[in-house]
């Protein structure tokens, strides 16, 4: 009884990017569409029975129609049976995305799996169990029923759900729309297809969370992909094959400098990431911290500058970076006079932890040293 | 350095030679008169030293004195470390110099003693222009010019540099240099591009928190948007949720079978109550059957008992006429009694009423007799008295001596009597004394030989027995006395003449007759007004009505015997009588009135006997009628059947009712009503519901399609940036702000150490004079900027020009102190700097600069030597300097 469908999730259509801002937001926005292009090649590729997406096909359910008919278009590159389920980011409300997907017109073979009543094809050798939200947060466990759920005999029983797995999940994932870890074998499951969780990850046996087919943040989870799932017989295991759908490389470094060495160091780490992953496709947010000069500073961000126009986006947080002016660096500035005076005041308001106005001493003593460096430069 | 003597000659004011000798090392006041030169002298020492004697031009003419053409000369000799200098300056003609040094033997000249000046007194030559004196290092600063003092401290750059060459450390690293000015103004400008002065926001920080103002505000605007999405969108379910349990529960279904079923129930009541109409209907019809011969019987019992009524009625009536007739006979009686005695008492009352009618004539005619003789008896009084008064009043106007003429005669009597008086006054009275029985004879009349004669007009005297004597009085005025006393006497004696009368005393009697006939007339006048008050005529027109009215009265009947009753007692006895009477008739009318009662009564009962007799013959004949047509106990037969038919009808009629009440027609009705309205309910609640779902539908399709969750998530990111951006700019422009604050205040304190040890030096000058105060400096040029107080800082400009010139006194010579023990030249020449002081200012400043002389050589040059006498100074007369000279 071999079968094949196509299992992913989370596609967060809509979402805006804004913090990216600019062209590059443009280009993530679309670029989910086109994974929903690369997930309908696969399906048809792999002459899928279906392909399942457990939720979240929507960032919202307030997204515009334009976006709604981008997706409903891309969904035309595979024939067989699209089985959507609602998340908890597009809920089946009384209006909702999913309303106005089917007053726009939809091709038969999308399906809106908005209640839970299980669904049956290929020719009963299929039966798909839904758990659709019909509220953001659910307090019950939605995949319940599927324990009591009948299916035609022979038929492989697979549940589509979207939530959090119990006891598996970092807590703060727990939040809501709970689904048991077992959900599998008391529903005699032969396949539990999940979404809400954006990495690809076997939470429990024949449990999956697909993630999401493009990576939409710096988390390093293992997104970007849909699952191959083949079921070859009534109680065998899945055979799961992760296949990679996504662009774009969201990657978050954490660098620690300290002093002369900082420019360099941050050169090379930004450098060793656009090695391992194109620079048109990386995304990396750089979290620095530590405790620079102010010499050191200033080459750090010609650096980082400089670096900037190779990647497709970067990110810099500087707030746990410390910006300690050396003795040199105040040396520079003047070494003595009234102006020496100064500094030495703001360094010692810098340093002192009980001062209110520490980092507005510290931001004085980077800017003096920048018009210091200007004036020299003659600008 | 130390002055010791100045010669000047043909130097401006000071022409012959001035030779200023005996120059203390401390102080030394050199007075002199205004105009006399004093001011000549710090010139002529200023120019020995900073001008160069080969100067020429209008500096050079100005060295002379004016309007002459000579050759100025100054010679200064002064100490400088211990060696002695003699400088000696010719200017203009054959210009010279000539300088002795203690090093050399051989005096310098020409320019090499410019150069050595340079190098003793460390000033740098003004270059070209020789004559400016601007320059003249640090000595200059210590050389007051008079009139300038309050001007502060000027110092030029030479005298700065001097100045601060003196201080310990490096001006330049202690004050930044240019460098440290450069970055100050550059993160002034940069704080100044993002505040204002004040601090706030301007330019690019300003846009920027305007923008995330503005962001912040689109957020919250889609937020209320989305959250009316959301709204809108919990509506709609709710509105679906009550239509879906409307088609779950089949409500309208339910609420139709519940009608159906409410109107078949009321369907049967409508039936029920039909039939009981129609049954109460028939036990109407039964009762009305039974109505009629019930009547009959009950008429037909009733007329029987009717007839046995009027029979016993009959008898009664035939009883009443029988006494009736009888009462009637004994009415008749008493009306005949009646009538005698009323005729009795009109007899009674006819005579008393004749007896009185007669005595009220009599008395009338009395009345009018006695008024007709009172009437008579005053007419006569009256006349009596008219006559009397005629008598009076023709007696009256007989006599002529009335009161006026009375009057008149006894005014001329005494003017008589006056005048008479007058003339005897003036008269010769002569008193005789004759011998006893001689007889004196006066005109022919023997004289009164007892009573003095008075003679007042020529008389002849005759002496009995001694022959005549005529006297001729001759007093003053005695003619013109008689003459008025005869005047006086004719005037009365033609009064009396004219009024009949021949003296005074007739005349008196003639008057009282006239006043007692005037009296008389009076007395009678009021008798007449007694009598006859409206005139004797009306008093005999009433007599002669009084005697009308007797005559017309009829002549009085002869008195009765009853003559002698009063009138009142008559009146009283015909009103008895008449009571009588009407007592009498009263009887009568209540005994006739009885009679025709009784009357009455009998043909009363007599009808109500016929007519009963009548009704009984009727009543019969119309009962023995009926009962030929029905008898009675037909007609109870009849009636019973009828009573059976009734009771049928009334039990199936109660049967209905009972059937009514256990089928609740109230609850059948109510129930009905419910379940129509329900039905109503239920299918507008659908129609009402189903519309607002299209409406709902159609403004969440509307809502929906704008993305509006793109839309807040992109105006979130665009918020936070612009937060983020606003949050960058206040950081810099906080840090700027403390920055600026921070180099500012660096700056103030590096000058404020900077200047310490001028301070230092100043203080002890400045609290003598001065206390609790302080000076301030301007680091770079060492211009006094002001003066803090109390804490408060004024500017040297503000301050008075006494405190000025006092304060700028003190700072030279701290200044000048300084110099001096850092081995510079130093030497202090005041001229006429302290004109603004007041006496106790004066004292102190006094004391400063004795205190400066300690350690600098001070020359005051003064034209107010007295002012300076409490200095304890060497003095020196710019006179003596003069007298001293060898020109002089």
């Amino acid at each position: 009884m071999s079968l094949t469908f196509i299992h992913t999730a989370d596609w967060q259509i809509g979402k805006q990017f804004a913090e990216i801002g600019g062209d590059a937001a443009s280009v993530l926005r679309l670029e989910r569409i086109e994974a929903i292009k690369r997930i309908a090649k696969l399906a048809t590729e792999r002459s899928a029975a279906a392909v399942l997406v457990a939720g979240d096909l929507f960032e919202t359910n307030a997204v515009a129609d334009e976006t709604v008919r981008r997706v409903v278009n891309a969904l035309g590159g595979f024939r067989g049976p699209w089985l959507l389920l609602p998340g908890n980011h597009d809920p089946c409300l009384a209006e909702s995305a999913w309303s106005r997907m089917a007053r726009l017109g939809l091709p038969d073979n999308v399906v809106l799996l908005g209640a839970p009543t299980p669904w049956v094809a290929a020719d009963g050798r299929i039966a798909v169990l839904p758990a659709p939200l019909q509220r953001k947060r659910e307090i019950d466990d939605l995949t319940e029923w599927f324990d009591r759920a009948a299916t035609p005999e022979g038929a492989a029983r697979i549940g589509l759900a979207h939530g959090s797995v119990t006891n598996r999940l970092p807590e703060k994932s727990e939040a809501g729309n709970r689904i048991a870890d077992d959900r599998a074998a008391t529903a005699r499951l032969d396949y539990l297809a999940l979404g809400d969780w954006h990495g690809t990850l076997e939470i429990a046996p024949r449990t999956w969370y697909a993630g999401t087919p493009e990576p939409d943040r710096y988390r390093d989870n293992d997104p970007g992909n849909a699952l191959v799932v083949t079921l070859r017989e009534p109680g065998a295991p899945p055979d799961v094959e992760k296949v990679r759908t996504g662009r774009f490389h969201w990657q978050c470094e954490e660098i620690s400098v300290v002093g002369a060495d900082a420019a360099a160091t941050v050169g090379r780490a930004l450098d060793a990431a656009a090695s391992a992953t194109p620079p048109d496709s990386l995304l990396l947010w750089l979290r620095l911290s530590g405790a620079v000069g102010l010499e050191d500073q200033v080459q750090l961000r010609e650096v980082l500058e400089e670096r900037r126009a190779r990647l497709f986006h970067l990110r810099v947080d500087d707030d746990h970076l410390l910006v300690e002016p050396s003795d040199e660096d105040l040396d520079r500035i003047d070494r003595g006079g009234f102006i020496r005076t100064a500094v030495d005041v703001l360094r010692q308001r810098a340093a002192d932890p009980g001062d209110p106005e520490r980092h507005t001493a510290r931001r004085a003593l980077q800017l003096l040293y920048v018009e210091h460096c200007l004036a020299d430069a003659g600008r | 350095m130390k002055l010791r003597r100045i010669e000047i000659e043909n130097f401006r004011k000071l022409i012959g030679p001035v030779v200023i000798d005996g120059i203390a090392d401390t102080v030394t006041v050199v007075c002199g008169d205004n105009e006399e030169g004093k001011s000549t002298v710090l010139h002529a020492i200023q120019t020995a030293f900073f001008v160069r004697h080969r100067v020429s031009g209008v500096v050079a003419d100005q060295l002379q004195p004016y309007g002459r053409d000579v050759r100025p000369q100054v010679t200064v000799e002064f100490e400088r470390d211990g060696g002695t200098y003699r400088l000696r300056k010719a200017f203009r003609q054959r210009p010279e110099a000539e300088l002795q040094t203690p090093n050399h033997p051989i005096s310098l000249t020409g320019d090499a003693v410019e150069e050595e000046l340079q190098r003793l007194l460390a000033y740098r030559p003004p270059g070209r222009e020789t004559g400016r004196m601007e320059n003249r290092g640090i000595l200059g600063l210590f050389w007051v010019q008079q009139g300038t003092t309050f001007h502060g401290l000027t110092t030029d750059d030479q005298a700065r540099q001097s100045l601060l060459g003196c201080f310990e450390g490096e001006l330049e690293t202690v004050l930044g240099g240019r460098r440290g000015q450069i970055l100050r103004q550059r993160i002034r400008a940069r704080r100044d591009e993002l505040l204002t002065k004040a601090g706030k926001p301007r330019n690019a920080y300003a846009a920027a928190l305007d923008e995330r103002d503005q962001r912040q505000a689109t957020v919250v605007e889609l937020e209320q948007r989305l959250a009316g999405y959301e709204t809108e969108i919990d509506r709609l379910a709710s509105i679906e949720e009550r239509l879906r349990r409307h088609e779950a529960n089949h409500s309208l279904a339910s609420a139709r079978a519940a009608l159906a079923e409410a109107q078949q129930n009321h369907e049967r009541l409508a039936r029920l109550r039909q039939a009981e109409k129609e049954a109460q209907q028939t036990l109407r019809l039964a009762k009305s059957q039974l109505e009629a011969p019930t009547q009959r019987l009950q008429l037909r019992r009733a007329e029987t008992e009717r007839l046995d009524e009027l029979q016993q009625a009959c008898d009664a009536a035939a009883q009443h006429v029988h006494d009736a007739q009888e009462l009637l006979r004994r009415c008749d009686a008493d009306v005949e009694g009646a009538e005698q005695r009323l005729a009795e008492a009109n007899a009674r009352r006819t005579a008393s009423e004749h007896g009185l009618r007669d005595a009220e004539a009599r008395e009338r005619r009395d009345g009018a007799e006695k008024r007709r003789r009172e009437v008579l008896a005053s007419l006569e009084a009256a006349r009596q008295a008219r006559g009397a008064l005629a008598t009076a009043q023709a007696a009256q106007r007989a006599n002529r001596v009335t009161d006026a003429r009375i009057a008149h005669l006894r005014e001329l009597d005494l003017q008589r009597l006056q005048a008479e008086s007058r003339a005897s006054a003036a008269a010769t009275q002569i008193r005789l004394a004759p011998d006893p029985g001689r007889v004196a004879r006066r005109d022919g009349q023997s004289v009164d030989a007892t009573a003095p004669l008075e003679i007042a007009a020529p008389t002849t005297i005759t002496l009995e027995g001694w022959g005549t004597m005529d006297v001729r009085p001759g007093g003053d005025g005695l003619d013109a006395a008689r003459s008025e006393a005869i005047s006086a006497r004719d005037a009365l004696l033609g009064a009396l003449r004219d009024a009949g009368i021949a003296s005074m005393e007739e005349a008196e009697r003639a008057h009282r007759k006239w006043a007692a006939d005037a009296a008389a007339a009076r007395e009678q006048s009021h008798w007449i007004a007694v009598y006859a008050p409206a005139g004797i005529e009306a008093l005999e027109a009433e007599l002669q009505s009084a005697a009308a009215a007797l005559d017309a009265l009829p002549a009085s009947a002869a008195a009765s015997d009853t003559e002698a009753v009063s009138i009142a007692a008559l009146r009283d006895l015909a009103s008895e009588t008449i009571d009588a009477e009407r007592a009498a008739a009263d009887a009568l009318a209540a005994s006739r009135a009885a009679r025709a009662n009784a009357r009455n009564a009998v043909e009363r009962h007599a009808g109500e006997q016929l007519v009963l007799d009548r009704q009984i013959a009727a009543a019969a004949a119309a009962l023995r009628e009926t009962r030929d047509q029905e008898s009675d106990a037909a007609l109870e037969s009849h009636i019973t059947d009828l009573r059976r038919n009734l009771a049928a009808a009334h039990e199936t009629w109660t049967a209905h009712q009972n059937a009514l009440v256990a089928i609740d027609a109230t609850t059948v009705e109510l129930r009905l009503v419910n379940a129509r309205s329900a039905v109503d309910v239920i299918q507008q609640d659908v129609a009402t519901l189903t519309t607002a779902r299209t409406e709902a539908r159609a403004r969440l399709e509307a809502l929906g399609s704008h993305g509006l969750g793109e839309q807040l998530e992109d105006a979130r990111a665009h918020a936070e940036a612009a937060a983020a951006d606003a949050a960058r700019y206040e950081r810099d422009a906080n840090a700027l702000r403390l920055l600026d604050d921070t180099l500012r205040i660096a700056e103030a304190e590096a000058k404020d150490r900077f200047l310490a040890p001028v301070r230092a030096r100043i203080e002890p000058y400045l609290r003598r004079v001065f206390r609790d105060s302080r000076l301030t400096f301007d680091a770079e040029t060492l211009h006094l900027t002001g003066m803090e107080r109390g804490g408060i800082e004024e500017p040297f400009e503000g301050l008075s020009l006494g405190t000025r010139e006092q304060v700028a006194v003190l700072a030279r010579l701290a200044f000048a102190e300084l110099v001096a023990e850092s081995g510079a030249p130093a030497l202090v020449i005041l001229d006429d700097a302290l004109v603004y002081s007041d006496p106790q200012r004066l004292e102190d400043m006094l004391l400063a600069i004795r205190q400066a002389s300690q350690h600098v050589q001070v020359i005051i040059l003064t034209c107010r030597e007295s002012d300076y006498h409490a200095l304890g100074a060497p003095l020196i007369r710019l006179e003596s300097c003069r007298a001293r000279s060898p020109a002089a």
